[in-house]
């Protein structure tokens, strides 16, 4: 049996568990008290999201109405990051594919990852880099520190840009490992923080997406 | 008769007698292939110790790239960030796991981009005096740690 079947069809059992779960709960046993026992933090009440633009990795414009109509998560990151980045991208396609085999019926998640090294990380480069880890990821992208900093600032994600000098070229971004969800009516929902575990990310989110279409 | 016992005897205390064991030995080990674009990439490892005393990895190099520098991801403040570290310390009788999102090794500028599948001789140097090499295969990470573990 292959590595990724075996992965796949473990992962596929736990989310048919979780589900099952939720249904043995159903007729009002499951309610919002269930989601303080989860490792992400849900918010009581799910914050609106200000005007922010920024531009995808095709080239398209990209704002807080785009976030519309459908669950995302949303992960902030560079390109020239070896090892947190490319591990969370690698998570969020387990995430997926997952969740693409699993709940046919739903409509899958937007994935996203916000740069936060907009110098570097030009349309271009994210064109090249976000299909790599998952086709119908999403890569997102400002024009200035402003442009950037108007979502991480709401999103309460701090990040530091370390060069050492104004032409140095191959310069350390540090930044939060947190995956945020946004929900389909455009309102940040939750919070996971770092590090990420593909199949405790979508036991979660399964339970969060169904309390809140319960209420 | 005697001859025969002496022999045996000489057999088994070849056997027995102490041989020269590797002291550090490498598992696991893998280069994470780098996304178009990404000019860093990040090596892992497990580092089996089987001496009674700690030992230092004070060096890593490979021809296939440019300078490999050993970095920690820490948390801090909400951030998290790499730190640079001189060695890694093997302990004495344990191991010092390499994985990500905890110690690595961080690679800067193949001198020839490396592709999933390909074998990477990486050379190490410990406090001890002592170098080994061991050959690293190049993978596209699936995102599951324990992945990395397991058994074909």
């Amino acid at each position: 049996m292959s590595k990724s079947l075996f992965t796949s069809l473990i992962l596929g059992l736990i989310i048919v568990v979780s589900v099952v779960g939720v249904m043995l709960y159903q007729g009002g046993r499951v309610d919002r008290s269930d989601l303080e026992k989860l490792s992400a933090t849900v918010f009581r009440m799910p914050r609106a999201i200000n005007p922010f633009e920024l531009t995808d990795h095709r080239g398209k414009i990209f704002n807080q109405n785009t976030l519309k109509g459908n669950w995302s998560f949303i992960f902030f990151g560079y390109t020239n990051c070896p090892d947190v980045c490319p591990n969370t991208l690698a998570v969020m396609n387990v995430m997926a594919n997952n969740l693409e085999k699993n709940q046919p019926d739903k409509i899958i998640p937007h994935f996203i990852m916000v740069s936060v090294d907009h110098e570097r990380d030009t349309v271009e480069v994210l064109n090249k880099y976000i299909p790599y880890f998952n086709n119908s990821f999403i890569g997102l992208t400002g024009s200035s520190t402003e442009q950037v900093d108007a979502i991480t600032k709401q999103f309460g994600i701090p990040y530091f840009i370390s060069k050492k000098s104004p032409a140095d070229t191959s310069y350390e971004v540090q930044h939060s490992g947190a995956i945020l969800l946004v929900n389909p009516e455009g309102n940040l929902h939750a919070l996971f923080s770092a590090p990420h575990d593909p199949a405790r990310l979508i036991n979660e989110f399964t339970l969060i997406r169904y309390i809140h279409e319960q209420e | 008769m005697f001859n025969f016992r002496y022999l045996i005897t000489l057999l088994l205390l070849t056997i027995v007698s102490p041989v020269a064991l590797a002291d550090i030995t490498i598992e696991d080990a893998w280069i994470r292939e780098a996304p178009p674009v990404s000019r860093v990439q990040a090596a892992y490892a497990t580092f089996k110790n089987s001496q009674a005393d700690d030992v230092e990895l004070i060096k890593a190099t490979s021809p296939a790239f440019a300078k490999i520098e050993f970095h920690k991801t820490i948390s801090e403040n909400g951030l998290t960030k790499m730190q640079a570290q001189a060695s890694v310390t093997i302990p004495a009788k344990g191991n010092a796991e390499l994985k990500p999102e905890g110690m690595h090794m961080m690679l800067f500028n193949p001198v020839n981009p490396v592709r999933a599948g390909n074998k990477i001789e990486f050379h190490f140097t410990f406090s001890n005096g002592n170098t080994t090499s061991s050959s690293f295969i190049v993978k596209k990470a699936t995102g599951i740690n324990h992945h990395q573990h397991m058994h074909h």
